[in-house]
């Protein structure tokens, strides 16, 4: 199913610049029940511009916490996020975000749904945005369902509606939290191929959470291993395989038991 | 052939499969059996149409009762005849279900044939029961034609009554709803706004507006004014809690996915939350009508002195009781059809939602 690039129209006004992320010394904590409850411990993180990586951890361990800093929706109690150097203080449309769950606003049919990120950004009706918007529905292989309401779709054409939201307006940085967890094994495979493709044809730096290991295998670059919560990096473990990636290679298999038996 | 949406082509077998199938009569008549018929079901319209021939033969060829005078046999015929000649033309209509206007003619009659047999019944009953046999008499059970005599008879001061009473409800309704609509939402959205309100709709919205009559009529200039104020404030209530519960119910995750993408407080408001909110917001007006008819008539029973309900209560005054009984039925369609014009408006705005719930 992976075809060879075909030009996408790239976002109007906009040229694409890196994706460095790096977290220094961030610790999150919050208060439940008047008591403070510690989530990150003093993370180090860095992240090359355009590289893929996967956090994976017991649950619970605040993944998803550490991806929310990124997106700048909260601050850390301590440490800082730079994003390309510069200190994040806020959302930024540069930086997209996709959930377990697709998160679309079911009042507005798929095509608008997409479209989401331009009209925000008052870009929606500019013909260079239309042209993006329709290679994207496109490329995620909704054309038939631009029309439809969310409630129309299936739980795999959701989440790829939602991977289109992210990618349109050219984020450098794709923040991914779990976003295959909910799917069944053939749709998550499908999306797993389909994610691959988006990355290696947009360039974008993607960092996400799973708590599928093979699948941390199959996408990254590198698989980050946190510790139960508060969280810690235990190992950060570079997976130089050849892609595409099959389960069957034994490198890929002793990849595997290692950072299960880090898991376990 | 078409493009599934994984990218692999379905074979072409599918698509002659579900054509075959869907054109297999055995199929077709199993499943029409399930289902009610959505469409005419012509043995029904037959009875319906042969009750309405008889309903208004028996009125004019039965003889009136010489008991008392009978009023309105003339304009209860034309009544009866019009459906009767109405269901005529879309029966006549639906025998041709292939065309658009055919198929709307034939899911007419197939919702509503049952309806028009029960109906005929009822008129002809009463009709029977009274101006034929005179069973029962005016002024207590007047015959049906009289209601349209009394309307007409009376139709300048039941006129402006309708005129009044809407006039008083549209700017209630106009008024509280935007008002409820606004501080629902301002108490949703900020959070010192829902610390000082909460206590004043909790306080203020559950008191019966009969109990506020004293005190408005003496505070505002005229009654008119105070009428529309009652209503209002019936209306402000459901529509203010609704907002706000509907909200502050909104998913957090599309406040965060609108805001990755940029979206400032302007956008999460108007184009997120109120959305959002709106299969509450539309509860919240089903809420307030029915209260707002309720006030209305109180208000103009005790001190507006025109309107529907004015004029009901004057009528039972001077125990003219088929005028009252006339003016109840103008109230019954005018309620009835102002709650299924806002249902109808819900059911179309709303129809983005899964599962919608269409009354």
């Amino acid at each position: 199913m992976v075809t060879g690039p075909t030009p996408l129209p790239a976002s109007p006004g906009k040229e694409r610049v890196a994706g460095a992320v790096d977290l220094i010394d961030i610790t999150q904590a919050f208060l439940v029940h008047g008591e403070p409850l510690p989530v990150l411990d003093h993370v180090d993180l860095s992240v090359a511009p355009g590289q893929f990586v996967s956090l994976v951890g017991p649950s619970g361990s605040g993944k998803s916490t550490l991806l929310r800093l990124v997106t700048g929706l909260d601050r850390p109690v301590t440490g800082t996020i730079y994003v390309d150097g510069r200190r994040v203080t806020g959302p930024d449309p540069s930086r997209g975000l996709v959930f377990q769950d697709p998160t679309l606003l079911p009042w507005l049919t798929v095509a608008r749904n997409v479209a989401l990120g331009p009209t925000i950004q008052g870009g929606k009706d500019d013909p260079g945005w239309r042209a993006r918007i329709d290679a994207m529905i496109a490329m995620v292989g909704l054309d038939d369902f631009r029309d439809a309401l969310p409630a129309e779709l299936s739980g795999g054409m959701a989440q790829r509606a939602s991977l289109a939201r992210a990618l349109v307006t050219e984020p450098e940085i794709l923040l991914l939290d779990e976003p295959l967890g909910k799917l069944d094994a053939l749709t998550r495979a499908a999306l797993q191929t389909e994610l691959a493709r988006l990355w290696q044809h947009q360039g974008f730096t993607a960092i996400m959470v799973t708590h599928d290991v093979e699948e941390a295998l199959l996408l990254s670059d590198r698989v980050v291993v946190f510790s139960p919560r508060p969280a810690r990096v235990v190992a950060d473990i570079a997976v130089d395989l050849d892609r595409p990636r099959t389960q069957d290679d034994p490198d890929f298999r002793a990849l595997r038991r290692r950072i299960l038996d880090l898991l376990a | 052939m078409t493009t599934s949406t994984t990218g692999q082509r379905t074979p072409p077998a599918t698509a002659d499969r579900d054509l075959a199938l869907s054109r297999d009569p055995g199929i077709r008549a199993a499943l029409t059996r399930r289902h009610r018929p959505r469409t005419a079901d012509h043995r029904l319209v037959a009875v319906a149409v042969g009750a309405w021939l008889l309903t208004t033969a028996g009125i004019v060829l039965v003889p009136d009762t010489g008991a008392f005078l009978v009023k309105g046999q003339l304009p209860l015929t034309v009544l009866a005849g019009t459906i009767t000649a109405v269901l005529l033309v879309v029966w006549a209509v639906s025998a041709r279900p292939q065309t658009r206007r055919g198929l709307r003619a034939s899911r007419w009659l197939g919702a509503w044939s049952a309806w028009w047999i029960a109906l005929a019944v009822v008129v002809a009953a009463w009709d029977g029961l009274t101006a034929k046999s005179g069973v029962l008499r005016p002024p207590y059970v007047p015959p049906p034609g009289q209601l349209f005599t009394e309307v007409w008879a009376d139709r300048v001061l039941l006129g402006q009554s309708v005129a009044n009473s809407a006039v008083l409800l549209v700017l209630g309704l106009v008024i509280g709803g935007i008002s409820g609509l606004l501080t629902g939402l301002w108490m949703g959205w900020s959070r010192r706004a829902g610390y000082w309100l909460n206590p004043i709709v909790k306080y203020i919205g559950p008191v019966p507006t009969l109990a506020w009559i004293p005190i408005v009529f003496i505070a505002f200039p005229n009654t008119f004014w105070a009428a529309v104020f009652l209503v209002s404030l019936t209306v402000w209530f459901p529509m203010t809690v609704l907002t706000s519960a509907g909200i502050r119910s909104v998913p957090k995750s599309y406040f965060d996915v609108c805001q990755t993408l940029g979206a400032g407080a302007r956008f999460l408001v108007l184009k997120v939350s109120l959305p959002a909110a709106l299969p509450n917001i539309f509860t919240g007006i089903f809420m307030a009508l029915p209260t707002a008819f309720v006030t209305l008539t109180i208000a103009e029973t005790l001190g507006v002195n025109s309107g529907l309900g004015w004029y009901i209560n004057w009528k039972k005054g001077w125990s003219a009781y088929p005028a009252m009984y006339a003016a109840i039925v103008v109230m019954v369609l005018l309620c009835g059809s102002l709650l299924t014009l806002q249902l109808a408006v819900r059911n179309r705005v709303l129809a983005w939602q899964k599962d919608l719930t269409r009354w």
